[in-house]
């Protein structure tokens, strides 16, 4: 259980680790696309640890990253046909952020520092801890940007229609803020209590 | 690596690292090509309803259509062409409404793909829709959102004669082949402009001079 808790706080990837920037900053404009991300990195994060996990005695040290990439290469793919089946208005606003998914450090990372010592089920509960943790950050990411920089959430309006948008919020220069201070915040009240 | 490492080691450990690899590579592939077979009739599916609803959109009055491609000054209606896609919508009565084109060019940040509704009666195009645009959030993409921008496309005039529609900005359009610039985005504006009147001297030639065999609904 600690196993699952620690990605949702005390390790969180984007707060703590900061891993894996590039969707953290590129596609939390709206609600909907942080959900779909955080959904899909989620997934694929469970799937390559419980295979790595499973075949951690198999794969010799000196081939380890790259069957690890192979792996989660093919969850990717996978996650990116199952995306474009379900709705393609998702994954036209993803664009190509769900192939980038392969080089997201996090899942690598985790694949390369736990799965690969750790039994299957440690392993789908740290993957499982850091997927939650990742679309907990996004989404938070997510639901100031669209607010603030649309008026909306999930495409509802939230401060009625006389609301004039803070565009800068869903452009790129938007997210280096919104993460700026959350990461400001989070670490502010961690020094506090610690 | 060391000196000290006997060749035998290295061999066996090499033939395993390819094995290792092969094994990983035939079991992804598999994986894939299960994913791609289940999916891909959804994905078709997806695709097929986006492009009828996108016909909708700038055709309302259409009931069923028929999808042409563009061939040099004819058109075929078979894939062989090389020009833009057409469809020829029909009303209720099966008697020809107008047509959706596919059209594209560059925007400001990537290739935006549209299609527009035009109506050879009137020569003038009736809708327009951005089918993908990578403009700018906020600014650029209110080409696809916009309503007063989009309402510059209800009833535009493209009679050919003209020198084309031209683009207003800040005085307001007074000519019916004029389109009113968004505030902020001239360059996706203008690049919406220039995919029309680019598409239009190359579409509406040829529909005009296929125009009988267009009409025909079977």
């Amino acid at each position: 259980m600690n196993d699952f808790l620690k990605g949702l706080w005390k390790e969180n990837p984007v707060f703590v680790q900061v891993l894996g920037m590039c969707p953290v900053l590129a596609i939390t404009n709206t609600v909907m696309n942080s959900i779909v991300m955080g959904l899909a990195t989620t997934f694929v994060l469970v799937s390559s640890a419980v295979i790595v996990s499973a075949t951690r005695s198999l794969i010799p040290k000196q081939v380890r990253i790259a069957s690890y990439i192979l792996i989660i290469a093919t969850f990717v793919t996978m996650s990116d046909y199952i995306i474009k089946a379900v709705s393609l208005d998702a994954h036209r606003s993803l664009g190509p952020f769900i192939s980038l998914i392969v080089v997201n450090c996090i899942i690598l990372g985790r694949a390369e520092a736990f799965s690969s010592r750790n039994g299957i089920g440690a392993s789908v509960m740290d993957a499982l801890g850091m997927g939650a943790g990742f679309t907990l950050a996004i989404l938070m990411l997510g639901v100031i940007r669209e607010s603030l920089g649309s008026g909306t959430i999930l495409g509802m309006s939230v401060f009625g229609a006389s609301y004039e948008p803070w565009v800068i919020m869903i452009l790129p220069g938007g997210a280096f803020f919104v993460l700026g201070f959350l990461l400001l915040g989070i670490n502010r009240f961690n020094m506090s209590r610690g | 690596m060391t000196e000290s490492m006997g060749s035998e080691t290295k061999t066996t450990s090499s033939t395993r690292m390819i094995l290792t690899l092969g094994s990983v590579g035939l079991v992804a592939s598999v994986l894939l090509v299960v994913t791609y077979t289940v999916t891909l009739p959804y994905i078709e599916a997806n695709q097929a309803a986006y492009l009828l609803a996108s016909i909708r959109d700038v055709l309302p009055e259409a009931e069923t259509n028929l999808a042409w491609t563009i061939d040099g000054e004819s058109v075929t209606n078979d894939e062989s062409g090389s020009g833009p896609r057409i469809f020829a919508g029909f009303d209720a009565d099966s008697v020809l409404y107008g047509f959706a084109i596919e059209a594209q060019g560059q925007g400001y940040a990537d290739v935006i793909r549209i299609i527009y509704g035009y109506r050879p009666d009137c020569a003038c195009i009736i809708g327009m829709k951005v089918l993908e645009s990578r403009e700018t959030p906020g600014l650029g993409d209110k080409i696809g959102t916009d309503p007063a921008f989009r309402s510059n496309f209800d009833s535009l005039d493209v009679r050919l004669d003209d020198g084309g529609i031209a683009l207003i900005k800040q005085v307001g359009k007074t000519n019916p082949w004029e389109i009113d610039a968004i505030s902020g985005a001239t360059i996706s504006s203008e690049a919406i402009t220039d995919i029309l009147n680019a598409s239009n001297a190359i579409v509406l030639p040829v529909i005009h001079a296929n125009l009988e065999i267009l009409s025909r609904h079977e």
